[in-house]
């Protein structure tokens, strides 16, 4: 990727709006685990706390640049970006609520705690980050500098930022969501599948953000339609599925290609054999849907 | 824990953005995704070639989508986002221009 090029301040742009919206809250972890200890030893506990979350980034940066490279792990760190955007985008769906961290009784604890916590909040960052740089270490480096401040002093910023603009929570989820099918796309053992079958390319990149943005566009459906958020990813990838099931069982999935019955009963399945299953899921929902409803009568 | 997640808009960010901010994105996840499509059709053209001469293939594979980075589909969502508000606020304005006025306005002319 040239310097400067449109790539370059693209990726960038990238880094950086996920740098705001993944940012954790370092100096809340640091406050909870000191909050026992003397006044001077916080002091302490604050200027390494905040040493070791720089360190444990940098160190999880090279980990993440060496592990990308590994053939797989593009696929993996993508479907973690879908996880990662649907836990942004809706908190309390993914279980992310406050958690507890007792406070320590030394300054070694403090600091040992407060390393572990850094990595766990870290991890979803600098995967985004490695996967938005596309191997460039300049990006990397870039992403790891952009985040210090933030995680040093700019808590207040990015706090008054999404209060003030919301929306940039929204645009991180789709630009996650895009990274992650990027990343997906890009390894390396799909490659030549890819190149074979390109209409699972769109397949792919719907299905990618039908499930990351689907916190987003379920809650603006009336509640009778939010099956919608598991119907459509479904349907992608039952399509995705017999793409796949192409080359496996050697069966005949291009419409225009087919010839005899049995090319038409694949047809047949390919499109309609869907609706079966989502007419269960359906009969499902509505069933659990009664039966909480007269649990709560009762 | 998430700084982002610590505002009461972060927290529910999918409710409490504006209707032009949820535009904007939506504008941007589409181009993102005709990208993607635009790219696919125009190989589907080039393999089939009775295809090819399909309007509506070569519509979509000439939309030249498929190359673009972050910045241009951001730079293009915004200004979707905004021709479609233009659109449906010129809209409403003619239908509202185009509609009788209130018998009880002081200025009504009786026809």
């Amino acid at each position: 990727m040239e310097f400067l090029s449109g790539g370059f301040l693209s990726a960038l742009l990238a880094i950086i709006l996920i740098d705001l919206v993944l940012a954790g809250d370092n100096a809340l972890v640091i406050g909870l685990v000191a909050r026992h200890l003397p006044k001077d030893t916080q002091r302490k506990v604050i200027f390494w706390g905040s040493f070791a979350a720089v360190a444990v980034r940098a160190v999880m940066a090279i980990g993440v640049v060496w592990l990308l490279k590994i053939p797989g792990f593009l696929v993996v760190g993508g479907l973690a970006l879908v996880w990662i955007a649907r836990k942004l985008l809706d908190p309390e769906e993914a279980g992310a609520g406050a958690h507890q961290l007792a406070p320590a009784q030394s300054v070694a604890g403090a600091i040992r705690t407060v390393i572990i916590a850094d990595a766990v909040m870290g991890v979803d960052n600098v995967l985004a980050i490695g996967g938005a740089a596309q191997g460039s270490i300049l990006l990397i480096v870039l992403g790891l500098l952009i985040s210090v401040p933030i995680i040093v002093w700019g808590s207040q910023l990015v706090i008054r930022l999404v209060e003030r603009w919301p929306v940039v929570i929204l645009l991180g989820g789709a630009v996650l969501a895009w990274t992650a099918y990027s990343m997906i796309v890009q390894e390396p053992l799909l490659q030549s599948w890819i190149t074979s079958h390109p209409t699972a390319k769109p397949i792919m990149a719907t299905a990618v953000f039908a499930i990351a943005l689907a916190p987003w566009y379920g809650a603006n459906l009336r509640p009778r339609y939010r099956s919608l958020t598991v119907l459509l990813p479904g349907l992608l990838l039952w399509l995705l599925a017999f793409e796949v099931a192409e080359d496996v069982w050697h069966l005949e999935v291009d419409y225009l290609e087919a010839r005899g019955l049995s090319d038409y009963a694949i047809q047949a399945i390919r499109w309609l054999g869907w609706l079966p299953l989502a007419l269960a899921y359906l009969a499902w929902r509505n069933r659990t849907g009664v039966d909480s409803a007269a649990t709560q009568r009762r | 824990m998430l700084l982002c997640h610590h505002t009461a808009a972060g927290k529910d960010a999918v409710r409490k953005v504006s209707p032009g901010g949820q535009l904007f994105v939506a504008s941007v996840v589409v181009l993102m995704l005709l990208s993607v499509f635009s790219e696919t059709w125009e190989i589907a053209a080039l393999e089939v070639e009775f295809l090819a001469t399909d309007v509506t293939l070569e519509f979509l594979g000439s939309l030249g989508l498929r190359h673009w980075n972050l910045i241009e589909l951001i730079l293009a969502g915004a200004a979707l986002a905004l021709s479609l508000s233009a659109l449906v606020t010129s809209g409403v304005l003619a239908l509202k221009a185009m509609g009788s006025a209130s018998r009880r306005r002081p200025d009504k002319i009786p026809i």
